[in-house]
């Protein structure tokens, strides 16, 4: 197996190659075959990957050396242990699904071979950044799924809002890829390797109060370096994964074409955060400053994103904030250091929200490009098999048992409030009180969805749905069971599995079975709550709506719709500020300095020497000889005058 | 061996007032001959001067008037190339007065 693993990235490479360059000239149907053979078959390579894994064999294969100089030596190398196995599953599982999808939906659509070349691509990094054996393949990864959400993002680049939406997510990926890379460098400066055995090895048990006397951290204890290393890298997870506080790009990102929504906004390319700080678990639990201010920062990001899906109206636009909200979750349970429950949750959002997602790509598909909820209404009775895929994703999203969301949900929460009973610390009751108000907020918004969609009267009675073909509905059949089932199947043998990659914690059992009851308890009755609240709210025509917007509920709805403002604060504190430096610059450096002083300045400076130097060029034979005579003459005066020569 | 680099001083100096001041090319050429001719009188000067045998039985006496043959020969080519010149320039301009010839004024 160990040697087959190469194939896995490099499949979807060759229909990359091949779709990229000839797929205009192919038929349809060969290039949809093409894309999907790769994730496909890699998908089945990975079950055996990780019935290897499961057997306690990890592979691992280094195929050759790709950096070495001085004391860096970083190979190209692969490696599937536990964590990898799960995560490869899961990006060509879902991967595959959506591919499959994708045919469907972008069949007629004029770059649909470049489409399908922009995924593949998206496949190949997504899986080196799971797979690599060293931070400097996970960031190629890292940088090689950035541009494939850029790319796709501005997919449909003739609308400049689709191509400023790109560049935002690039732009706002690119801070967070310079604390990824700080957060890099430190390790190596502690570690001296990049590869994970290594660094694993150096500072797994680190002496934390040891104060380092040489190199770039001299002075500093190993501890305060850790620490550093973890809040940039967890800065890093910010861009990449959407947190506070720059979570701003996701929502936009919804401009790409739904499959995209699906896959890297929501299943696989989000979740590369989590990853990273599953896989870098070594160093995070050496940072308890760091996992405290996670777990505020992620609960505060379930909470903020959670409140703005309230009001969205676009249907993507709703299950973005959701996302957000759910990959606050994540951290959380990250910041937990039970990684495994992070990790399940990953999955179980990769499986429901891939689910909404294809969805909503379905009644987009159906309404002709509707993405308004207002324009939609009704649709269970058009598009029943749709409605009903759609109410089970949604039911896993609203954390209501037995699906699988509630599963994952559940268990971060119990942890989260576990750890705050066990450290007693403020702060993580606090987030155990946002998580679960997110919950609740979670099931009002997806009950706003659902009842805004599917039931109801349809605002234009005129329209003329027409059903997906099976290319889109297969995947969604396939989705929803896992969304039943990929809670309760999953969440012990997920934990038993992932147990060699993970070291284990003492825990106080009585408490933290107590823990998760309360939290049970609090997260039902939250659920039902938000879903209360909800369909009272919205099932019955606009007027209680009405009345609750313009009375209690008017500045929560004010903030809700306005995004809180927060695109606002950044564009006056971050966006022009650095726009007027830039302006500056430009005119006063750019302009000023190297176009008019250096570059037009030493032109004007030749040209002026040249006027003056011309007039010694007369062109007269004789004068020329003379000077030549004369001044061998003077030479030789000068050189008898110093003695140099002499007569 | 005073009179010789006199003469050669002599020559040399009326070949360069020559140079400088003809404006006949083919002058300015004769007059290039007479600076070379009174180089190689000094030439032959020094090296009749200096000539004497080596301790180990080699000599260098010959040294100078070689280096006259080599100036003979570098002159015979001078004068081919120059002639051909003040040929071209005659059916091109129909001058060889270098006061007519200053298209190279900056």
């Amino acid at each position: 197996m160990s040697s087959l693993l190469w194939l896995i990235p490099a499949l979807p490479l060759f229909g990359f190659l091949i779709n990229g360059t000839v797929g205009k000239r192919l038929p349809k149907p060969l290039v949809g075959a093409i894309a999907i053979a790769g994730p496909a078959i890699g998908f089945i390579l990975a079950i055996f990957a990780f019935l290897q894994v499961h057997e306690g064999a990890g592979a691992l294969a280094t195929y050759a050396s790709w950096i070495s100089t001085g004391p860096l030596k970083v190979g190209a190398g692969l490696q599937v242990d536990a964590l990898s196995a799960v995560m490869v599953l899961n990006v060509t599982g879902v991967g595959s699904l959506i591919h499959l999808y994708s045919y469907g939906y972008m069949v007629d659509d004029a770059g649909f071979a470049r489409f399908m070349a922009y995924l593949n691509l998206f496949m190949t990094s997504m899986l080196i950044l799971v797979m690599g054996d060293s931070l400097p393949l996970l960031f190629v990864g890292w940088e090689g799924v950035g541009l494939c959400s850029y790319l796709l993002i501005g997919f449909w680049f003739d609308d400049l809002a689709n191509v400023d939406a790109g560049r935002k997510a690039f732009i706002v990926n690119r801070v967070g890829d310079f604390a990824f890379l700080m957060g890099m460098f430190a390790l190596f400066a502690l570690a001296g390797t990049l590869g994970y055995s290594g660094l694993e090895a150096a500072l797994g048990h680190a002496d934390t109060a040891a104060v380092l006397t040489a190199g770039p951290f001299a002075g500093f204890t190993v501890g305060s370096v850790l620490t550093f290393a973890a809040a940039s890298l967890f800065i890093g997870a910010t861009g990449k994964s959407a947190q506070i506080p720059l979570y701003i790009w996701l929502p936009d990102a919804m401009a790409g074409p739904t499959p995209v929504s699906a896959l890297i906004h929501a299943a696989t390319m989000v979740t590369a955060g989590v990853y990273m700080v599953g896989r870098l678990d070594f160093v995070f639990i050496q940072a308890p400053a760091v996992l405290t201010a996670m777990v505020l920062v992620a609960s505060a990001t379930a909470l903020l994103s959670g409140a703005i899906a309230f009001s969205q109206n676009d249907i993507k636009k709703v299950l973005a904030y959701s996302t957000v909200s759910q990959l606050g979750f994540m951290f959380a349970g990250m910041a937990t250091t039970f990684w495994a429950s992070g990790l399940f949750h990953v999955l179980t959002h990769a499986f429901f929200k891939a689910l909404l997602f294809l969805g909503a790509g379905a009644v987009i598909h159906a309404l002709h490009h509707e993405q308004d909820i207002r324009k939609m209404g009704g649709l269970r009775k058009d598009l029943p098999l749709v409605f009903g895929v759609f109410l089970i994703g949604s039911l896993a999203l609203a954390g209501v048992p037995p699906f699988a969301g509630f599963w994952s949900k559940d268990e971060i929460l119990g942890n989260v409030l576990y750890t705050a009973l066990e450290g007693g610390n403020p702060i993580w009751f606090l987030s155990f009180g946002m998580l679960v108000l997110t919950a609740l907020m979670t099931a009002f918004y997806t009950t706003r969805l659902v009842v805004l969609t599917f039931f109801g009267e349809p605002a234009d009675p005129n329209r003329h749905p027409h059903t997906p073909p099976w290319q889109m509905m297969v995947p969604l059949y396939v989705l929803a069971v896992l969304s039943v089932v990929g809670g309760f199947a999953l969440a012990s043998p997920l934990e038993h599995f992932t147990e060699p990659v993970w070291s284990h914690l003492h825990v106080n059992e009585e408490m933290f079975h107590h823990a998760h009851q309360v939290a049970l308890a609090t997260s039902l009755v939250a659920v039902v709550l938000g879903i209360g609240s909800a369909w009272w709210l919205y099932s019955s025509g606009r007027a209680r709506l009405e009345a609750f917007v313009d009375g209690p509920g008017h500045l929560i709805h004010k903030l809700s719709l306005n995004k809180f403002y927060v695109d606002e604060i950044y564009e006056w504190t971050v966006v022009k500020p650095t726009q007027f430096g830039a302006d500056l610059l430009f005119w006063l450096v750019d302009r000023l300095l190297i176009d008019r002083i250096v570059v037009e300045g030493s032109g004007q400076l030749a040209l002026a020497l040249g006027a003056i130097l011309r007039r010694g060029q007369t062109g007269a034979l004789s004068i020329g000889t003379f000077a030549i005579t004369g001044g061998t003459l003077a030479v030789l005066g000068v050189l008898l005058y110093l003695g140099v020569a002499h007569v | 061996m005073t009179p010789y680099l006199l003469l050669s001083a002599a020559l040399f100096s009326i070949g360069t007032f020559g140079v400088i001041a003809r404006r006949n090319i083919l002058i300015m050429l004769m007059a290039l001959e007479l600076m070379l001719n009174g180089a190689n009188i000094a030439l032959v000067a020094f090296a009749r001067m200096h000539a004497a045998a080596n301790p180990d039985g080699t000599s260098t006496a010959a040294i100078g008037q070689v280096f006259v043959l080599v100036v003979m020969a570098v002159a015979a080519g001078e004068v081919a190339v120059g002639l051909a010149i003040v040929i071209s320039l005659w059916r091109t301009r129909r001058t060889v007065d270098t006061n007519d010839l200053q298209m190279l004024n900056g």
